[in-house]
């Protein structure tokens, strides 16, 4: 159904739901550099004339762009931890934050965990189609979603 | 809180952090914003690229068809990939718990593996950061679950364990073996791949839901009775906190926690077993262990204090980065 799009158009019709899906993923202080980074990649690569799922092939490629980041951004930390004794995160000036409690509660789950709970809180997509849209079994996103319920219930009743 | 109110609380609770982290998103950039950083690299469109696939794979064929007329069949045959090979761990830790098997420190490494493989099914192999060049996805994922199915083996191929505990075992080692053998075998299919995989995670899924191995591991161990010890009096956030960091918070989920007198004995005896699996002696935990026991007599307002006490001590064992909720600068500035 997306064969016929322009990429624009298919820009178009997916930007909200990608920045929104990157957000959840890095933030959104990071979330429209990951997102157009993983668009980027995706309509330069040599395979995207041929994928049979154009939409899909989006998200893994912002997922990954996000998991980039995420792990750029432990080494970075990890280095200012070993020369300073602060912890504060930058923050862009004006930029929304969700809440310190909703904050911590994420903090702990991977992106892969995240990427799954945007699909099925966000999106409504059943496991099946969030299997399809991540490339991955859908005993991983049972797996993933039972672990992330637990953690943020667990974290979020202990903040309250 | 009973487990159903409980399961669909945690829903409830997912769907609206969920909601809150996508409503923070700012606006996307428009397409230009996009379009500016191809440079060269743009592919046509895809509305008008479908002729480009079609004619590499007419060539494709051609020339394939060639070769098949030109070298007879045996040259049709595609070279198989090349093996993917991990480097697999030695474990000179397990050989030297082996040889120390009594069997209480064959349990207690038992439910820290078991600890371990809940961890390695949240925490993929690449947000640990594992140079894995080379190395095909699903290898790549049964690599994390790599170091607890080793003890877990060892802990079976020891003798130590009874039989109900064997039992819930080793259904789970023989997905893992099945899925690593899949994996490891350069021939088969994705399908297969994820297949077995799923096998795996399912087993492990059933493993870590079942309450009898839970209880059956913890109970032996001692840790769930160190855990429910600990106090619902205090609600110590020091405890849950000294035992996330120690990688004993799996038993969190289960166990309520309560006041016992035989707390200080058995969070000891827990923590002695994750200082064999550390294969490094640590005067410290005893008194990181008292520390933490202290803190469920607490009242909330002492609590800061110990948090922070534990927090140093934590700290000067190295141990502070097994606890990822410490990273919050109000609790871990000292200031």
């Amino acid at each position: 159904m997306f064969d016929e799009l322009t990429d624009e158009e298919l820009y178009a019709k997916c930007s909200d739901r990608l920045i929104r899906f990157a957000a959840t993923i890095v933030g959104p202080a990071d979330a429209e550099d990951v997102m157009v980074d993983g668009v980027v990649a995706a309509m330069t690569s040599r395979r995207w004339v041929a994928v049979d799922d154009p939409v899909a092939y989006l998200y893994r490629s912002v997922l990954n762009a996000g998991r980039m980041r995420l792990r750029s951004d432990g080494r970075r930390r990890s280095r200012e931890e070993l020369s300073t004794s602060s912890h504060a995160r930058t923050v862009l000036p004006g930029a929304p934050e969700p809440v310190p409690e909703v904050r911590a509660a994420v903090a702990g789950l991977s992106a892969r965990q995240r990427a799954v709970i945007f699909l099925t809180y966000w999106e409504d997509l059943d496991e099946r189609a969030v299997a399809d849209r991540l490339g991955i079994g859908v005993g991983s996103v049972r797996r993933h979603l039972h672990r992330a319920r637990r953690h943020i219930g667990r974290e979020l009743r202990a903040a309250l | 809180v009973p487990h159903s109110d409980r399961t669909t609380s945690d829903d409830a609770l997912t769907r609206e952090v969920t909601r809150q982290l996508a409503d923070t998103a700012p606006p996307a950039p428009p397409w230009d914003a996009v379009a500016g950083r191809f440079g060269g690299g743009h592919t046509p469109d895809r509305s008008a690229g479908h002729w480009w696939p079609l004619a590499m794979a007419g060539v494709v064929a051609l020339v394939v068809a060639g070769g098949f007329l030109f070298l007879g069949p045996q040259s049709a045959e595609p070279e198989p990939p090349p093996v993917q090979t991990l480097p697999r761990p030695t474990s000179s830790v397990v050989g030297e718990w082996l040889d120390a098997n009594d069997s209480a420190t064959v349990q207690a490494c038992l439910a820290r593996s078991t600890l371990q493989l809940a961890r390695s099914a949240d925490v993929g192999p690449l947000e640990e950061d594992l140079d894995l060049t080379g190395v095909t996805p699903e290898r790549a994922e049964l690599a994390s679950f790599l170091s607890p199915i080793l003890v877990m083996r060892a802990a079976v191929e020891s003798g130590a364990l009874d039989t109900a505990t064997v039992a819930s075992v080793t259904p789970l080692l023989d997905a893992w073996s099945e899925a690593d053998e899949v994996v490891a075998d350069s021939t088969s299919s994705v399908v297969e791949r994820r297949t077995a995989l799923d096998r795996f995670g399912e087993e492990s899924d059933r493993f870590l839901a079942a309450p009898s191995t839970v209880d059956c591991v913890f109970d032996t161990t001692g840790v769930a009775a160190a855990i429910e010890s600990a106090s619902t009096r205090a609600a110590p956030l020091a405890v849950a906190r000294c035992l996330s960091a120690l990688g004993l918070d799996r038993a969190l989920d289960e166990h309520a926690i309560r006041p016992d007198e035989s707390a200080t004995a058995t969070l000891e005896a827990a923590l002695s077993g994750f200082t064999v699996w550390n294969n490094r002696p640590s005067p410290s935990i005893a008194e990181l262990g008292a520390a933490v026991v202290a803190a469920r007599d607490a009242e909330p307002g002492a609590r800061a204090a110990l948090a922070e006490e534990a927090r140093l001590e934590l700290g000067r064992l190295g141990q502070l980065d097994r606890c990822p909720t410490w990273t919050d600068p109000a609790v871990l500035d000292p200031d």
